[in-house]
């Protein structure tokens, strides 16, 4: 050792660089300004116009309550109020019950073939809802093919009324029902198969374990989806839009959309007012879930995991759960999905006509040849690719301050990461809207993607997070403090240590970012103008116009191109979207 | 290399009080172990010296550096401090290679090229780590990642070595061994080493001093024998060793003598100490069993409670006076009663509270 220690006076002045006490505090404070200020292009505009009597850019405009006074008054409004509570219920029935169910009866019994199912069962998350809305009106419309094959058989004409709260209900809940799946899922399937042993020990069978000890330690899983599932029913927009407005049922946020651009002059004040509200709302309910699960430590599984979770064995009733769901995915996925695709290939729909007679690639010539159309598919996947892109980046900066630094505002950073969560998505394209005409200069994006661009980096700056910040904290924090001990600063410790070791997660985000832009609408609509169109807010617009062939084409072309995204995410990468 | 110096420490944490008032040093090419139960602050005076956590109060000196002082807010970060910090997990970078886990320390040092590499294979040498400087960390066994681990800490010559209960994620029988090899290790290196763990048999063997801890203050500083044959107090004789704790009454006798009265009357001779309540305290393998030849005080006949073999020796739990005491020895004995000596100058004599 004589020559490492010769060499040890040479080394005490070659010590590590400068001394800084705030080693990254540049890089930290531009991460958290940059989260900020999108955050705040969404919601500051949004928020000023709701307490003013005219749109935020006529400089006569004033303050006023008026428009949070007229929520309360106007009946339209009032009753809007109504429609949306009794809407909310049934979305939210529906989905837990069949959600619940679903995840239970894949995620722990003994059900035939159940790894198939439970990625058929998932098929809707990665599907814009609106395309589950047109498959709706085309399979089970007033006109749709499966009502009038059933009503043919029993002999009642339109044995069932589409158009209702409770129709547009369900096809929502069909909608809602995978995300309840998919939290309960991994609760049910995370849990330590000692709790199942021990109550087997004791003598519990394999219902009352079910009862007892599983469904109870999913309670958390329960809730947050509970809350997840109110708060998509509170912003769903394209199913009530496509199946309400036109028999002239109302939602808030369907509201909210004819206020912007049915009438002559939008009453920006009485929609922003509409959308704080709306937010409240959300905010209160994520404020219930951490009440309610407050102390949730009684729920996580202790100790070790070693050996097999047991799955539930359901006897005799095996083949005919299985066949109930079977017919839950042929009736709630195949059906809607199987008529967009056949209208897709059909000159007409009707159920007078069979289909095969009327066969035809005119839908897809004509959406490959028609400048609007190609340009939203360019455009789509242009902001799909570059959006992913810079979105992962923006989320791995957000994370690493918010998890991995001693940045004084981390807690504000993790907070406001996790805010869009509580912002429906097409106030969000109402806010980057509002703030493109509210900010100086800002107005050269508009009628550019990249207003689109903005919106949807903090659209899903939550569902990214929602991947990558677990992930950090599977990563020990002695990797850190071990580089810091070496001589590592933050930025160098963050770029050479944590960030090559959440590759799988960022991966995953950047491929969940590219599904999630691929099918966005919501925050599209706003922000849609000629030059400047994408797939989701296309196939809304013309879906409304009547033109439900290219539609339809437009709709099995983005879900065929999340399909191979999502394939090859996970046969490529090894990304695991889900579980 | 450097000597440490730390002065009047404390760590608060709210309310909670971790460090209260701690000072000690440690030498040049010093081995100090910080020894107790979880809790007692040993990990947090760890974390205060590799600039982890900034302290309360205080100050810390590493050679003539000041790198904590609480009075005038001097905080120099872990990252400026060029100590050496081993974890109890290891922390080896999972993606990196072994040799790259090494030179990650060097190029932050702006050490490149042929020294680089002379110092990683010396110091992969040094560990008998040299034939797998290409494998990843999750390929290698607790044992192997251990010697990386050291490793890593020593290959760009910290001026302090830092090591958090670094064998407690080894099984018995590698423990054992790797214990001997890291006091070897740091003999040849010389680096003076501060060592945090919560086994006595770690402390005992490795140490030069030891400084046994209890809810943030300093028990006793002293050498391993000094601590284990004069244990300052209760808490020490107990942690150290695992005595057997008596209480009795201590009466001071005409010429200078004293004698401990137990609970049922029994009457042992001790070392004197203030009188009135004591506690007595005896380590297993000080009572004697059966005859001796030794002097005639303090023999008793106890009975035997319970009684488990150990393989090397065996362990007798008896009764005295009400109270239950654990004896080992390499005899066995059949035997429901048994006479014992309990040797007057194995008795440490504490105050009782």
């Amino acid at each position: 050792m004589t020559g490492l220690a010769g060499s040890r006076a040479a080394d005490a002045k070659r010590q590590a660089p400068v001394a800084s006490r705030f080693s990254g505090f540049a890089v930290q404070s531009a991460i958290s300004l940059v989260s900020t200020a999108l955050i705040g292009v969404a919601l500051v505009p949004a928020f000023i116009q709701a307490f003013l009597d005219k749109p935020l850019y006529y400089p006569e405009a004033a303050f006023t309550l008026g428009n949070f006074a007229r929520l309360f008054t106007d009946p339209e409004i009032v009753r809007t109020f109504g429609t949306t509570g009794l809407f909310c219920l049934i979305v939210v029935s529906f989905s837990m019950v069949v959600g619940t169910t679903l995840a239970v009866l894949v995620g722990r019994t003994d059900l035939p073939g159940r790894g198939a199912l439970l990625g058929v069962l998932l098929w809707p998350l990665f599907i814009s809802p609106q395309i589950i809305g047109f498959g709706a009106i085309l399979a089970y419309g007033p006109y749709g093919l499966i009502t009038a094959y059933i009503g043919d058989a029993i002999g009642v004409p339109r044995p069932w009324n589409l158009y209702s709260v409770v129709g547009i209900a369900i096809i929502s809940g069909i909608a809602a029902a995978p995300v309840t799946m998919l939290y309960c899922i991994g609760a049910a399937r995370q849990q330590d198969p000692n709790h199942d042993a021990a109550a087997r020990v004791v003598g519990a069978g394999p219902g009352r374990i079910l009862r007892r000890i599983n469904l109870p330690l999913m309670r958390p899983a329960l809730v947050f989806a509970l809350i997840m599932n109110i708060v998509s029913a509170l912003e769903a927009l394209a199913i009530p839009l496509i199946l309400g407005n036109p028999v002239g049922i109302r939602l808030l946020t369907t509201m909210i959309y004819d206020l912007s651009f049915d009438r002559g002059t939008p009453n920006y004040g009485l929609v922003a007012a509409l959308a704080l509200m709306l937010m409240a709302l959300v905010a209160v309910l994520f404020l219930f879930q951490r009440l309610v699960l407050a102390g949730s430590h009684r729920f996580v599984s202790l100790g070790s995991r070693a050996g097999q979770l047991r799955t539930l064995p359901l006897g005799r009733w095996r083949w005919p759960i299985f066949a109930g769901v079977v017919v839950y995915i042929l009736i709630a996925i195949a059906a809607l999905l199987g008529c967009v695709a056949l209208r897709a290939v059909t000159q007409v729909f009707s159920p007078d006509i069979s289909p095969f007679e009327v066969l035809t690639l005119a839908n897809f010539e004509t959406i490959l040849s028609i400048d609007v159309y190609v340009r939203s598919i360019t455009n789509t996947l242009v902001l799909a690719v570059v959006g992913a892109a810079a979105g992962t980046a923006l989320i791995a900066g957000v994370a690493l301050v918010a998890q991995r630094s001693d940045y004084p505002l981390r807690r504000a950073v993790d907070g406001i990461a996790q805010l869009p969560r509580v912002i429906p998505g097409f106030i969000v394209g109402l806010g980057v809207f509002y703030a493109s005409v509210f900010i100086p200069g800002a107005s050269v994006l508009r009628n550019t993607i990249w207003l689109l661009f903005v919106a949807y980096l903090i659209r899903f700056l939550s569902s990214g997070y929602g991947i990558v910040s677990p992930a950090l904290l599977q990563i020990s924090a002695d990797f850190d403090r071990a580089a810091k001990s070496v001589g590592a600063g933050w930025t160098t410790t963050m770029r050479r240590i944590v960030l090559p070791l959440s590759k799988p997660a960022l991966l995953s985000c950047f491929i969940l970012l590219m599904i999630l832009i691929i099918k966005e609408y919501a925050s599209a609509v706003f922000l849609m103008a000629p030059g400047a169109e994408v797939m989701g807010a296309t196939m809304l617009a013309l879906w409304l116009q009547g033109q439900t062939g290219p539609v339809a084409a437009l709709a099995v072309l983005q879900v065929a191109l999340t399909a191979v995204m999502t394939v090859a995410a996970k046969q490529l990468l090894g990304v695991k979207l889900h579980g | 290399m450097a000597s440490v110096a730390v002065a009047n420490l404390s760590r608060h944490f709210g309310r909670v009080v971790a460090l209260d008032d701690i000072s000690f040093s440690v030498a040049d090419g010093e081995f100090l172990t910080l020894l107790g139960p979880s809790g007692c602050g040993k990990s947090t005076t760890l974390a205060a010296l590799a600039g982890l956590d900034r302290p309360t109060k205080g100050t810390i000196r590493i050679g003539d550096r000041i790198l904590f002082d609480g009075a005038s807010g001097v905080f120099v970060d872990a990252q400026f401090r060029n100590l050496g910090l081993m974890f109890q997990s290891y922390a080896l970078w999972p993606h990196m290679t072994v040799a790259q886990n090494l030179d990650f320390t060097l190029e932050l040092r702006r050490i490149r090229g042929a020294e680089a590499k002379r110092r990683i294979d010396e110091t992969l040498s040094l560990v008998d780590m040299i034939d797998f400087a290409d494998r990843y960390p999750g390929e290698l066994s607790g044992g192997q990642q251990q010697r990386v681990a050291l490793a890593r800490t020593l290959v760009y010559q910290p001026e302090i070595l830092l090591l958090d209960e670094p064998l407690s994620n080894l099984d018995a029988k590698l423990r054992d061994r790797a214990r001997i090899w890291l006091g070897e290790l740091q003999k040849r290196t010389g680096v003076t080493t501060v060592y945090v763990t919560h086994d006595q048999a770690e402390a005992l063997a490795l140490s030069d001093r030891i400084i046994v801890m209890n809810k943030g203050r300093i028990a006793q500083i002293g050498t391993p024998t000094e601590i284990y044959e004069t244990p300052s107090d209760v808490f020490v004789a107990d942690f150290v060793g695992a005595s057997n704790l008596i209480d009795a009454e201590l009466a001071l006798q005409p010429g200078g003598q004293a004698t401990a009265r137990l609970p049922n009357g029994e009457i042992l001779r001790v070392n004197p100490g203030p009188s009135g309540p004591v506690t007595l305290a005896i380590r297993p393998e000080k009572i004697v069993i059966g005859e001796d030849g030794g002097p005639p005080d303090n023999r008793v006949v106890a009975k035997v409670l319970a009684k488990s073999y150990l393989g090397a020796r065996n362990l007798y739990v008896i009764g005295i006076g009400g109270q239950r005491l654990r004896v080992e020895t390499n005899a066995g004995i059949d035997a429901t009663e048994m006479p014992i000596r309990l040797p007057m100058e194995s008795i440490r004599v504490y105050p009782r509270a």
